[in-house]
């Protein structure tokens, strides 16, 4: 039952599986294309936030199809794409990784290498924080994302280029169309519709990069400090800029919100294992060791700890020992998480946005 | 419009001498630490919430969070308090980490930033110092240490798991050269959430998100002041694992550290990593700030609930001593406490009586050989008697003698009561037993002046498990559960004594006269108890379960009120205080005590579980426990003085809140019924406080379980209103295609209402797709099961003006069905009576009255509103209803559509304008919000119609998702988003035209905005709103409405 359970609630889930996608976050960004074309005459282009890779994946095939097509006409050009992240991704063919941190400056400067007397056609960033449930602080963190995302565009984008990145609908969000604004002569919100309703997520769209004149490089932050809240709010008018948003994806594309039935659209169900397995989580080592102790850290008095004396570490389990009688007789709760627990589907795991605020999901 | 109350996270906490100051939304709050009291309110640091507090010399404090800093002086003089603001609200470019008082001078402070630098700030020359470091990364936690300028240190937790340690000394007043890192403390696999270190025991702890805290020493050879961070030697000496969860923050003292996580838990740790307590403290919410008391007795923690707790602090948390000092070859059978105190252990054919715990040997031995190979043994309810049983059916009865400071048991009669062996035994009173035999078979028996009179006989109806767990008996009722989870009712006699044996045979029955089969699942159930006119059974499946008694006729009977889960796997009993209510229980291998008062849990002892005998008495404030374990015989003494620290705030739901209903609001009283995510529906009152400060007081009423998944929507249908009382239906639909009805009355005689002036029915549960255990037995039968896990989403109940009885029932599910039941009001049935496919998951419906016609609304994620017309639908399902499931509602069409958003339909207000026409309010997922005038009409065919006559609407109003929407008075509209706005807009129709007008706008605290709630205008003829989402906030409208 665990194992279809995530197919069950979420059509793009199943068919990210299906149609050999690493995440469902693929269909977001082929959403976003359709209605923009983003992807038309694209030769290099930067994946910011990449992991586990879906979105490097669809950038792939699409820009090898454009140079082959180049081929036929024109001299060859060979596709660049570059894929960013903090977690280690698994290869994917005709694709650069990088792994870092993009709000670190030494990342930038890493990708920089690969663009010494070039210029990318598109930069995307799908990046989301690990929420820590605090929604202003998830919030703030996420405009630094896109924010660091702008900073490495404007370092490697040719003028007229795109930008794509994911951004949170929330408190503050007109500041960030704003500071957009001053780089692009367009700027919409586009929603695809394989993102749910009840989601706070949204893409930003971001054509014809023109950079304002004076501006330097690797200096947005300073210069967007006129263009902060605070100060736009006195300046009247402009805090209520309004940019178009737009809905991806039309009618005849399922909807993210509705549950359909496992048999759908006369396509009998078949269950498929996930395309990639999901990366560690930070916590990874934790459940091991808890494993290998035998300890069950959700017990009252259950804990582990590792004394690090000089040479090496030693592990020595406390209160490990419950009696083999009193683990029989306990009777047992039914016991409301364990179900999304064993729903932990691999894939999800990168649609952090939505879990978080999409706790409609059983 | 101005925030009158807030519950929602609590991110900072801090102890100031006999105060203590938190951060709920923009607002201080400050309580006293004894009496629990919230002395002052502080709007601090509006539109930003607050996320830390800093103490700094002479009470001077900095109260920070996002991007602004405010500053405040407290004069404390016992009693009294008073709070100056030190300089203005600074607001910063950045997002603050940290703050840190410079001690030295006092009047510098320093702050941490999220791009990792540092700003020295002269809070009163405004001159400051901007120290970035070369590490240029965002920060999620970290700490500055320091009193000066020159041993300021600082602690940046990054998100690659590090933590890097730097000064400013090395960097002069040029804000060009870039501070270096110094150390990097490499341990974690996670995002680094909270770095602090410990000046006296030069200790640096991080926690993270790994679910690991790490303690580091810092190696300093001498007294030295100052340490040399760059030379110095700093090693990772301990790795704690015990959460389950991210851990958030954690606090050094002495040699204690205390953490806690988004698990809900505190842990105590000794500096050495063994841990000495664990506490759930913020049940299914994440905690968010803690504190320790300046005398290190308290712990004080806020919460993702809302609630501000304190808890004692003991090093050792647990005391217990070993009663009996035996070898372990023999095997102790049963334990007690008598009236007196006096330990009795029952072990191996002899009953021995401890004074107390100091007690080398017995004081008193009886030997009872016929009870030494098996025995029952049950103490009286006043604790004097003590009852033993045997498996060939006899009975021994020995009383508590006091004289002077000698306490004796005497035998007062032994009898063979029983043909076979008596499997279990209850008091039922000080002088009667119920004895359960073989098959089932019950006696009562009565003891007066030392005989033994039998009195009645029952039988329990055939099960596998025929045992009595659970008695109780009110008036000439007998109620009594068993090993199989059920309930039964006998009719018995009273007493014989004061009874003709005429009279007693009219009422008496053999067989039980009402069963509750299985109530409390197939666990059983372990104790029955008669609290005023109410029954209250508990069971091994975790629940209390509520029943009323009714008196009909001269015939009682029982009727099912409600069931309330507890935190714990087994519910034992209850124990009533002159002020609470204990419910005493086992969670795994602890014995727990949870306080219906305070709802939550008071003691919690490590016991290996409730399997084996013990006892739990409660006398002069004191908790004994007596317990077995590994043959052993374990008292726990517990003085309860110390759990009763007061509650600061108190907690609401644990998390998102998706709805919240008006239950009753009238220039008195304020009552509204919520749900969200987890899982519970609640009942609370808000009442306007008329003293100065003009807060609301804020209340819960009731806590209601009983849904498996997520509470989406609630719809109420008010039955009846007098004067006396307001009795409502309450239908709440959510996540697992749950639908639950209850019935909730609020007794209006009192001018404060509280817990007791609330009853609550739960009328049952409807599951579409069945229960669980059905589903899993469908599963079994080889039945392929297709379920499209359905949630509802919204809920309309419309009431038949006609048939008052029948009420029909609207829910949007997210499978793209409108699905229609039938609820009977008078036989409590419900029907699914049919549905009608839409294709796109439902969000929103509401129906209402056309000309006696049923017209019902659907709006869904197509950004579509739709008009059906389902009069004939739904007689068409009356017929056929108790009957069959009406399977053709396919072909039925809306008779009029309007495309209003591009995407989903988050919110709507409707109502009447005039015959015929009404004013509906749309807000959208594209931030779009309408505001438009329809007409419903009949087309020459007689068939109905809609059209727009007026429209208006905007996308700038809001910048994000429009969540709530709701008209007000005549002229009204005030809409809500997750932008956090809350707007007020006035709105004209005249002549065909609307016109709309922003009126005024206030940013509420509350993230996640799930939508609002108006209450009724008050006597001074202000309107109170009710903003909810991630907690909830009360503002108050002064504009007046027309
Ligand atoms: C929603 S996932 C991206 C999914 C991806 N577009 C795909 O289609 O497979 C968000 C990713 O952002 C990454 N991330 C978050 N913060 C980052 C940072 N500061 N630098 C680099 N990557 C980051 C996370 O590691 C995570 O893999």
């Amino acid at each position: 039952m665990g194992k279809t359970s995530k197919d069950k609630r979420d059509i793009y889930y199943r068919r990210a599986k299906e149609e050999g996608w690493r995440a469902r976050s693929a269909f977001k960004l082929l959403q976003i294309d359709d209605e923009y074309h983003i992807l038309d005459g694209v030769t290099k282009a930067v994946d910011l936030c990449a992991a586990p890779g879906s979105w490097s994946q669809a950038l792939s095939r699409r820009l090898h199809e454009t140079c082959k097509n180049d081929k036929k006409t024109a001299e060859s050009v060979n596709p660049i794409i570059i894929a960013v992240d903090l977690q280690a991704m698994a290869p994917l063919e005709g694709v650069i990784q990088i792994q870092g941190d993009i709000t670190n400056a030494a990342t930038a400067e890493e990708i920089l290498k690969y663009f010494a007397n070039e210029q990318a056609d598109l930069v995307v960033c799908d990046g989301a924080p690990d929420v820590t449930g605090l929604h202003d602080m998830d919030i703030f963190i996420q405009s630094e994302l896109l924010l660091a995302a702008l900073n490495i565009t404007t370092l490697i984008l040719r003028s007229g280029g795109t930008f794509v990145a994911k951004i949170f609908r929330a408190k503050d969000v007109s500041t960030l169309y704003c500071q957009l604004k001053v780089f692009f002569a367009e700027v919409s919100c586009a929603k695809p519709s394989s993102s749910r309703n009840s989601s706070i997520e949204a893409f930003i769209i971001c054509k014809n990069y023109s950079p304002p004149e004076g501006y330097v490089p690797n200096e947005l932050a300073s210069f967007l400090e006129k263009y902060n809240s605070t100060k736009l709010a006195s300046l009247t008018g402009i805090n209520r800029y309004v940019i178009p948003f737009v809905v991806c994806g039309d009618l005849d594309q399922p909807d993210s919100d509705t549950c359909y039935p496992l048999n759908f659209e006369g396509k009998e169900y078949k269950y498929h294992e996930p395309t990639q397995l999901p990366i560690s989580p930070p916590y990874a080592e934790a459940i091991a060791l808890a494993e290998k102790e035998n300890v069950n850290l959700k017990k009252a008095d259950a804990s582990i700890v590792i004394h690090n004396t000089a040479s090496k570490c030693e592990s020595s389990p406390c209160n490990k020992q419950i009696t083999e009688e009193a683990k029989n007789d306990l009777a047992t709760t039914p016991n409301r998480k364990k179900e999304d627990e064993e729903d932990e589907g691999p894939i999800e795991k990168f649609d952090l946005v939505e879990s978080f605020v999409d706790f409609h999901i059983m | 419009m101005i925030s009158k109350f807030i519950s929602t996270d609590v991110l900072a906490v801090l102890c100031l001498e006999d105060y203590i100051l938190a951060g709920i939304g923009c607002t201080l709050h400050i309580y006293s630490r004894f009496s629990g009291e919230l002395k002052e309110t502080i709007n601090a640091t509006y539109p930003d919430k607050i996320h830390g507090i800093t103490k700094g010399l002479c009470n001077r404090i900095a109260v920070y969070g996002a991007k602004t800093l405010c500053t405040y002086d407290f004069i404390i003089h016992n009693d009294t308090i008073q709070i100056a603001q030190l300089f203005e609200t600074h607001r910063f470019m950045d997002w603050i980490i940290s703050v840190n008082w410079l001690q030295k001078t006092n009047d510098v402070i320093s702050v941490l930033f999220a791009h990792n630098n540092l700003y020295v700030f002269n809070v009163f020359e405004k001159h400051y110092k901007d120290v970035k470091c070369v590490e240029r990364c965002i920060l999620y936690g970290g700490s500055i240490s320091g009193t000066c300028i020159e041993d300021l240190v600082i602690f940046s937790g990054t998100l690659f798991s590090e933590t890097l340690i730097w000064t400013i000394r090395s960097c002069n007043e040029d804000s060009k050269t870039r501070a270096s890192v110094l150390q990097r403390l490499k341990g974690h696999n996670g995002v680094i959430s909270s770095v602090t270190y410990d000046a006296f025991t030069k200790t640096i702890c991080c926690t993270s998100d790994d679910r690991t805290i790490t303690l580091w020493k810092v190696k300093t050879t001498s007294k030295e002041h100052f340490i040399n961070w760059k030379s110095v030697e700093i090693t990772l000496t301990t790795t704690m694992y015990g959460h389950n969860d991210k851990v958030w923050r954690a606090v050094v003292r002495e040699n204690i550290v205390v953490s806690i996580g988004q698990d809900s838990l505190i842990c105590v740790w000794s500096t050495d990593g063994k841990l000495l307590n664990k506490i759930e403290a913020h049940p299914g919410a994440c905690i968010w700030s803690i504190d320790i008391t300046e005398d290190n007795n308290t712990i004080i923690t806020g919460g993702g609930d809302g609630a501000i707790y304190q808890w004692p602090l003991e090093h050792n948390n647990v005391e217990v001593d070993i009663v009996l000092k035996y070898d372990k070859t023999r095997i102790p059978k049963h334990v007690g406490f008598l009236n007196s105190g006096t330990i009795l252990i029952f072990i191996e054919g002899r009953m021995l009586l401890y004074r107390n715990k100091a007690d080398d040997y017995p004081r008193q031995f009886i030997n009872v050989p016929k009870y030494s190979s098996y025995c029952v043994m049950q103490l009286s309810p006043s604790r004097e008697y003590v009852a033993l049983a045997s498996k060939d059916g006899f009975l021994n009865l020995h009383k508590e003698i006091i004289e002077g400071d000698d306490v004796q048991l005497k035998q007062i009669v032994e009898k063979k009561v029983m043909d076979s062996k008596i499997f279990s035994m209850r008091w039922l009173s000080n002088n009667t037993l119920l004895l359960c035999g073989v098959k089932g078979n019950l006696k009562i028996i009565e003891i007066s002046s030392n005989e033994i009179v039998s009195q009645t006989e029952h039988i329990l109806p055939p099960s596998r498990d025929c045992q009595i767990t659970a008695a109780v008996m009110y008036k000439s009722l007998m109620i009594c559960g068993d090993r199989a989870g059920s309930i039964y009712i006998f009719k018995t006699v009273e007493s014989t004594l004061n009874c003709t044996k005429t009279a007693c045979k009219s009422t008496y029955a053999r067989e039980p006269v009402q069963t509750f089969p299985k109530i409390h699942g197939s666990l059983g159930v372990q104790s029955c108890a008669i609290i005023g006119t109410n029954l209250i059974s508990a069971g091994r499946d975790g629940t209390l379960r509520f029943y009323e008694l009714l008196k009909s006729d001269g015939d009682m009977s029982l009727r099912v009120l409600c069931e309330k889960r507890m935190p714990m796997d087994w519910v034992s009993n209850t124990l009533k205080t002159d002020t609470d209510t204990f419910v005493l229980g086992f969670k795994e291998v602890e014995f727990i005590i949870y306080s219906m008062v305070l709802r939550r849990i008071l003691l919690r002892i490590s016991c290996g579980g409730g399997h084996r005998s013990w006892d739990c008495k409660l006398a002069n404030g004191c908790i004994k426990f007596i317990y077995i374990r590994d043959k052993q015989v374990y008292l726990v003494n517990r003085s309860l003085h110390s759990e009763f620290l007061p509650i600061l705030q108190n907690g609401f739901h644990a998390k998102e809140i998706y709805s919240v209903q008006r239950l009753l609001s009238n220039s008195d009283h304020n009552i509204f019924i919520s749900g969200g995510e987890d899982c519970t529906l609640r009942i609370f009152s808000m009442t306007e406080s008329t003293s100065d400060n003009a807060i609301c007081d804020f209340n819960t009423l009731d806590v209601l379980d009983g849904h498996i998944s997520s509470v989406k929507s609630i719809a109420i249908l008010n039955t009846k209103n007098t004067n006396m009382f307001s009795r409502n239906l309450i239908f709440s639909g959510g996540g697992r295609a749950q639908l639950r009805i209850s019935e909730i009355t609020v007794r209006l005689n009192r001018e404060v209402l509280g817990s007791e002036d609330i009853s609550c029915v739960q009328l049952m549960s409807h599951m579409l797709w069945g229960t669980d255990q059905q589903r899993r037995k469908s599963v079994q039968s080889q039945q392929y099961y297709v379920d499209p896990e359905t949630r509802y989403m919204d809920i309309s109940a419309y009431q038949d003006p006609v048939d008052k009885e029948q009420v029909f029932l609207f829910v949007a599910c997210s499978d793209g069905y409108l699905r229609i039941f039938i609820y009977n009001i008078i036989t409590d049935a419900i029907l699914l009576g049919t549905s009608i496919r839409y294709n796109r998951c439902l969000l929103k419906v509401h129906s209402f009255t056309h000309r006696e016609k049923i017209i019902v609304l659907t709006m869904a994620t197509d950004g579509i509103i739709n008009f059906w017309y389902l009069s004939p639908l739904l007689t068409q399902v009356v017929d056929n209803t108790y009957k069959n499931y009406l399977d053709n509602s396919q072909n039925i069409t809306p008779f009029a559509s309007f495309k209003l958003h591009q995407s989903g339909i988050n919110s709507f207000d409707f109502k009447i304008s005039t015959e015929n026409v009404y004013l509906l309010t749309t807000g959208g997922d594209d931030n779009a919000l309408n505001l438009i005038v329809v007409e419903v009409f009949n087309l020459p065919n007689g068939e109905l119609s809609a059209k727009i006559i007026s429209k208006w609407n905007s996308s700038s109003i809001h910048s994000t998702q429009i969540t709530g929407l709701k008209f007000h008075g005549t002229n009204k509209l005030y809409s809500s988003g997750t932008d956090q706005k809350i707007i007020s807009l006035v709105y004209s129709f005249d002549k065909q035209n609307l016109l709309v007008r922003e009126q005024s706008t206030i940013l509420t605290m509350i993230p996640d905005v799930q939508g609002l709630t108006l209450c009724n205008t008050n006597r001074n003829g202000d309107t109170l709103l009710c903003v909810y989402g991630k907690g909830f906030e009360m503002i108050t409208d002064y504009s007046k409405v027309q």
